[in-house]
């Protein structure tokens, strides 16, 4: 299919960017394009066999959030919304070692906290994006015809919509509690998973094995899901590390423009909060703001050794 | 003559709906107070000789108006310190805080205050040409009667037939001469004046108002007597009003253009003061007044006589219905804690409408104090009869409030403050519909702004029996025949002394039974860079002077920029 | 021609879905216009006003249904869309119902240069940055300077801009106060430039990673080509082979990138015009959801997608009438 070229490889970065404008996007786009060549090519090439010290560090990090947001309630923290437990914007000391906030709250503990909602809204958000997304996109891609382009022409329409304007309507109407927002910013990543999911599986069911597997009698169903759906999850798994990280930085976006959720502290919430205050007390802003730029850039960094590393190829999606 | 002991202000109202359409920055403030009114002690003395006219100030402020109508836009702050600009009020208050004949030469009541006969100056035309004749305040008043929503609260002040529309035959204002015409009231009322001194005083040319009220867009583009004339507006940006050549005070305004840039964030607002993109800004955010207060390079007035940021109760539904939730939630709050974290300690506590320094202040002893045992005493008792409304012995209830960083930690701390006595629920509304769901009734308690006006006759309708049905901007639904009653005794009567004395007995009602929880005093702080002179002081007509700030707006003539 | 007509027809049908959906997702939000104009007198539930009403209740229900009657809201949703996107047609968008009587036509035509300049001014930014930063890390490759750059751009990625806002903020107008947000639309040239520079800086910085990380890749590749090792064996200057030899065949990925970015742009001016209270498209569009000017949104809506639709085509023929490889393929079809 030589038409599907110049649409695919052009729209796609374009369309994959969820319209935030959230850098994380950007390594989609940059992942997708910047393909490497030449001497640059040999180098990369060479970092694509193996994933590399820094790689490792990212995933430390980000087990280390994710295991202090699954403990936090055990953990020796103080309580996050335990009002004047140190006074007002305090800085470090022993007793809060990241400062206080603007009610005396422990910074630390409520950003640790918030990662237990960030990261909740990331992983569920996108999962949900994958279990509708990347279903279609397989079949879409498996299929074709009538099917493929039906899906297709939705997931752009829904791509040509501002995505942020669509997630403050949704939030607007459905309400904003941290579901309900997980509801939101999984219905937009359909679209763009969808995309991507069609475009790894054209990849795969082209490949030598699954004309074999049919041209030994396999059916469809058999081919669809023994064969390609295996090869595609990997390649998926990583992109969707990238998509976690656009979701985490939506839902900062939605708290900062004071639509987010409610009734949890998020990342983007305690940021939100402590703008206010960067002349007085900058740390109340920057910690929970630290927190989720080094997990981002694990995520994008992460997602992008393992998208290197699992060769998917960008011309195709 | 006007009764001595008229003191207003006039949009409170125009506040409430700026809590809605504003929410974030209106409630970003959070407290009031200082030791020193506006007008005396730290205010900066202007010693930079004698003014000279030119220059351009660009005034930064923190919110944007959706129209400059006073006839048919609600005023909230950014419309009234614009209005200001662009219009003549016909009084304005003096140094004492009363109100005096501005656009207006005289304002003069009959023997009952039931009828007050307003005479404009002559030979004033509107920046289109109009003159200004007795014609423009019956246009004036007329239109915002007819108006639903600017109406709202002053409708009822007047004397016609409320049930129909207002026309020629059924109307409170009668045209004596070209100059003159008489209003008549709805009862004894000896405060009108005083609500003449802002929105419902700013007289716009007729016109303009009937042209606005066919095309809503010249709502944009007003026209008044004022100062300075319309020039250019871009909203959500700024707005820029010129030099009124031909204005009926000799001499002024200095200025050659006056400009109003929207800047919503406290922050950049303040360094824009500073790198000198703004020459002066407007801020209720107490953290900042404290930074600016030990700021040498700028000059700081404060009115710390505003608003009062209080619990509001809704009396007509349970568990509030009761005075022993009031009393419980109120004596377990700790309020002290409450405006350090949350008004930077500034504010002294309230136990009332009126702050120290108002001229209305009387000590409150009956208000119940921070007291957690009897508190949890008054819960407990309460929750012995009511079961239904407790939850493990503790009080519950819905805190309804629009999403914004400011409600959440008053949510979050007072959510610790009363762990013992009750169990809350956050329930948020969203901003667009805030005031109509508070309207209705159907919500238990909500964080509220309110009584900041001077003279306190305004602020009657938030807690007039008479005014509450399915719709009743007497929000919390206080039924309450004694506080009717004290209502109209102060609106009859033109001695202060006894006015002031009333006034007592409303807040020792308010106290008695728990009617709001109090936390706090609102301060404007108007924000000068050194070279702007005569910022609030101003002198009236007459020569005396006026009074320097209500309610975030001060007069705008008399300033000029020195080199 | 026929890929043309083709883009061209999925254009419209693009744009009549997002019509429709705008128009039914801002009919679905909770709480009307009508507050806008009637706050506490709004009856939103109409059966208060059986039987005789009395007091406040009596005027808000007479207000509401006029006023329903006066913006139509009670005629069929369907008849509604219809004749929104007939006006919408001949230019009509309606008036705001915040800004009473004001035309959603003046206020998106007013917001739009300031969301434009902000869109240039951060493409501007974006190249300033990544040529430079580019071409020497291409010209050392593998140096410090190259995996410097290569580190910085994934760190820059990974900054949300409403937290580089933030940061920008702090440094430039707290602490600094080189950059305060005033921004003048009026204003002269170099004024305007220095009220925009923020926003367009938050915006600018991670398209200049993204660019900086393609011309490199690209320019790496292009060193590597015959003409360039002749051009050196010929002894000509380093920078002259970098400048005029290396630099334009390399450019080709990154023009096409900047072109497509332009529609994450529109979406990145959303966010960070709102941060800087800048008077711009995305400021009014989060305003207007927010109090409900539909009107004014939908508008917006309508005329953002429909830009970010023309601008993918436009991308799309000028990549396929650059590249023949495109060209034959389409040919084809």
């Amino acid at each position: 299919m030589p038409e599907r070229l110049p649409d695919s490889a052009l729209s796609e970065p374009l369309t994959s960017d969820a319209v935030f404008h959230e850098a994380p996007a950007e390594v989609v786009a940059d992942a997708l394009v910047a393909e490497p060549g030449g001497v640059a090519g040999e180098v990369e090439g060479a970092l694509k066999r193996r994933l590399g010290v820094a790689f490792w560090i990212a995933v430390g990090w980000l087990v280390l959030i994710t295991l202090l947001a699954i403990f936090a309630p055990v953990l020796p923290l103080d309580d996050p919304d335990a009002v004047g437990s140190g006074g007002k914007w305090e800085g470090t000391s022993g007793e809060h070692w990241l400062g206080t906030d603007n009610l005396g709250r422990d910074v630390m503990s409520r950003t640790i906290h918030g990662a237990r909602v960030s990261l909740v809204v990331g992983f569920a958000a996108v999962a949900g994006g994958l279990v509708v997304g990347g279903f279609l996109g397989l079949v879409a891609g498996f299929k074709g015809g009538w099917f493929e382009r039906i899906v297709i022409a939705l997931a752009d329409i829904l791509l040509s919509f501002p995505a942020l304007i669509l997630a403050l309507a949704i939030v607007t109407f459905l309400g904003r509690d941290m579901w309900k927002i997980v509801l939101a910013l999984g219905i937009l990543s359909i679209a763009p998973i969808t995309r991507l999911s069609r475009a790894n599986t054209l990849q795969w069911s082209q490949r030598e094995f699954v004309l074999a597997a049919r041209t030994l009698g396999a059916n469809n169903r058999r081919i669809l899901f023994r064969e390609v759906l295996p090869n595609v999850l990997m390649p998926m798994a990583s992109l969707a590390l990238i998509g976690v990280a656009i979701v985490i930085v939506a839902e900062g976006t939605l708290s900062f423009l004071n639509v987010g959720i409610d009734d949890a502290i998020s990342w983007g919430k305690l940021v939100f909060e402590g703008k206010d205050s960067l002349e007085q007390a900058p740390h109340v802003a920057f910690v929970p703001a630290g927190a989720m730029f080094l997990t981002v850039l694990a995520l994008n960094f992460a997602g992008d050794r393992l998208r290197a590393h699992y060769d998917v190829r960008e011309g195709l999606l | 003559m006007i009764n001595s002991q008229v003191r207003a202000r006039t949009w409170g109202f125009g506040r409430i709906v700026a809590v809605l359409v504003a929410l974030t920055l209106v409630l970003a403030a959070c407290g009031g107070g200082s030791d020193d009114p506006e007008g005396e002690g730290e205010v900066p003395e202007d010693d930079a000789g004698d003014p000279v006219p030119g220059g351009d100030l660009v005034y930064g402020i923190e919110a944007e108006a959706d129209g400059i109508n006073p006839t048919a836009n609600n005023f909230a702050i950014a419309a009234v310190i614009m209005g200001r600009a662009v219009f003549d009020p016909l009084a304005q208050f003096d140094e004492e805080g009363v109100a005096q004949p501005y656009l207006a030469e005289s304002i003069e009541p009959n023997a009952d205050c039931t009828e007050w006969t307003i005479t404009l100056r002559s030979g004033i035309t509107f920046h289109d040409g109009t003159p200004l004749t007795s014609e423009a305040i019956k246009v004036h008043f007329e239109t915002i009667l007819a108006e639903a929503l600017v109406g709202l609260v002053p409708k009822d002040i007047f004397r016609f037939d409320q049930t129909q529309p207002v026309s020629d035959t059924n109307t409170p204002i009668t045209i004596v001469d070209d100059l003159t015409a008489t209003v008549a009231m709805n009862g004894p009322n000896c405060n009108f004046p005083a609500w003449l001194t802002a929105q419902f005083g700013f007289i716009g040319s007729p016109t303009w108002i009937r042209a606005a009220e066919e095309d809503a867009a010249l709502n944009q583009e007003p026209v008044g007597t004022g100062p300075f004339k319309f020039d250019a507006r871009q909203v959500n940006a700024r707005t820029k009003f010129v030099k009124n050549p031909d204005y009926w005070q000799e001499g002024l305004p200095y200025l050659d253009s006056v400009t109003f840039v929207v800047s919503t964030d406290g922050q950049v607002r303040a360094q824009s003061l500073k790198t000198g993109d703004f020459d002066i800004i407007h801020t209720t955010r107490e953290d900042d007044i404290k930074i600016f207060r030990d700021d040498d390079s700028i000059k700081l007035y404060e009115d710390p006589t505003e608003e009062e940021g209080f619990l509001m109760f809704n009396h007509s539904i349970p568990p509030f219905d009761d005075v022993r939730a009031r009393k419980a939630i109120i004596q377990a709050t700790d309020r002290q804690q409450y405006v350090d974290l949350r008004s930077a300690g500034l504010p002294e506590i309230p136990n009332g409408i009126f702050h120290p320094d108002s001229p209305f202040y009387t000590e409150i002893e009956n208000y119940p104090q921070h007291d957690p045992e009897a508190a949890i005493e008054l819960a407990t008792d309460y929750c012995g009869d009511f079961p239904e409304n407790c939850q493990d012995g503790k009080i519950k209830f819905k805190w309804s409030s629009t999403p914004s960083p400011d409600s959440d930690a008053d949510f979050d701390l007072f959510q610790e403050q009363w762990k013992d006595v009750a169990v809350i629920e956050k329930e948020l509304i969203e901003q667009a519909n805030y005031i109509v769901e508070v309207a209705l009734g159907q919500w238990q308690a909500t964080a509220w702004r309110q009584f900041g006006n001077l003279d306190p006759d305004y602020d009657t309708v938030w807690f007039d029996s008479r005014k509450i049905g399915p719709i009743s901007i007497n929000w919390g639904r206080i039924d309450n025949p004694e506080l009717d009653r004290l209502i109209d005794e102060q609106r009859a009567t033109q001695d202060f002394e006894e006015r002031k004395e009333i006034w007592h007995q409303i807040n020792e009602t308010f106290a008695e039974n728990g009617d709001y929880l109090w936390y706090t005093h609102s301060i404007w702080a108007i924000v000068a860079g050194d070279n702007v002179q005569s910022v609030t002081d101003f002198e009236l007509p007459d020569g005396s002077k006026g009074w320097p700030i209500a309610e975030g707006r001060h007069n705008l003539a008399q300033i000029w920029i020195s080199q | 021609m026929r890929f043309v007509l083709r883009r061209l027809g999925s254009m419209v049908v693009v744009l009549v879905v997002v019509s429709f959906l705008t128009f039914l997702l801002m009919n679905l939000l909770p709480g009307g216009p009508e507050v806008n104009y009637l706050g506490p007198l709004y009856v939103e539930d109409l059966s208060l006003c059986e039987g005789t009403p009395t007091g406040d209740l009596a005027r808000g229900c007479a207000e509401t249904i006029d006023l329903r009657d006066k913006l139509n809201l009670d005629k069929p949703f369907f008849e509604r869309y219809v004749s929104w996107v007939g006006n919408a047609l001949t230019g009509d968008f309606g008036t705001s119902y915040r800004q009473e009587g004001v035309a959603v036509f003046d206020i998106i035509n007013e917001a739009l240069p300031t969301s434009l300049w902000l869109m240039v001014y951060a493409q501007v930014i974006a190249f300033v940055i990544a040529i430079p930063v580019a071409i020497y890390s291409a010209y050392r490759v593998g140096r410090w300077f190259d995996r410097g750059a290569t580190a910085a751009s994934f760190g820059v990625i990974a900054i949300p801009p409403f937290i580089l806002a933030l940061l920008l903020i702090y440094f430039f107008a707290v602490k600094l106060g080189w950059f305060p947000t005033v921004y003048d639309p009026d204003a002269e040239a170099v004024e305007r430039l220095r009220s925009m520079f923020m926003p367009a800086f938050t915006l600018g910085l991670g398209l200049a990673a993204v660019y900086a990380r393609l011309l490199r890749t690209d320019l790496v590749a292009t060193l590597q080509e015959d003409f360039i090792l002749m051009a050196r064996a010929k002894g000509m200057p380093t920078w002259h082979i970098l400048l005029r030899h290396a630099l334009r065949p390399s450019t080709f990925s990154l023009i096409t990138v900047a072109g497509i970015q332009i529609g994450a742009l529109i979406g990145g001016a959303l966010v960070v015009e709102r941060i800087f209270s800048m008077p711009g498209l995305g400021t009014i569009i989060v305003e207007s959801v927010l109090s409900r000017d539909y009107q004014v949104v939908q508008g917006a809506i309508l005329l953002i997608t429909a830009a970010y639709v023309a601008v993918n085509i436009a991308v799309d023929l000028v990549y396929g009438y650059l590249d023949p490889r495109v060209r034959h393929a389409r040919a084809a079809t």
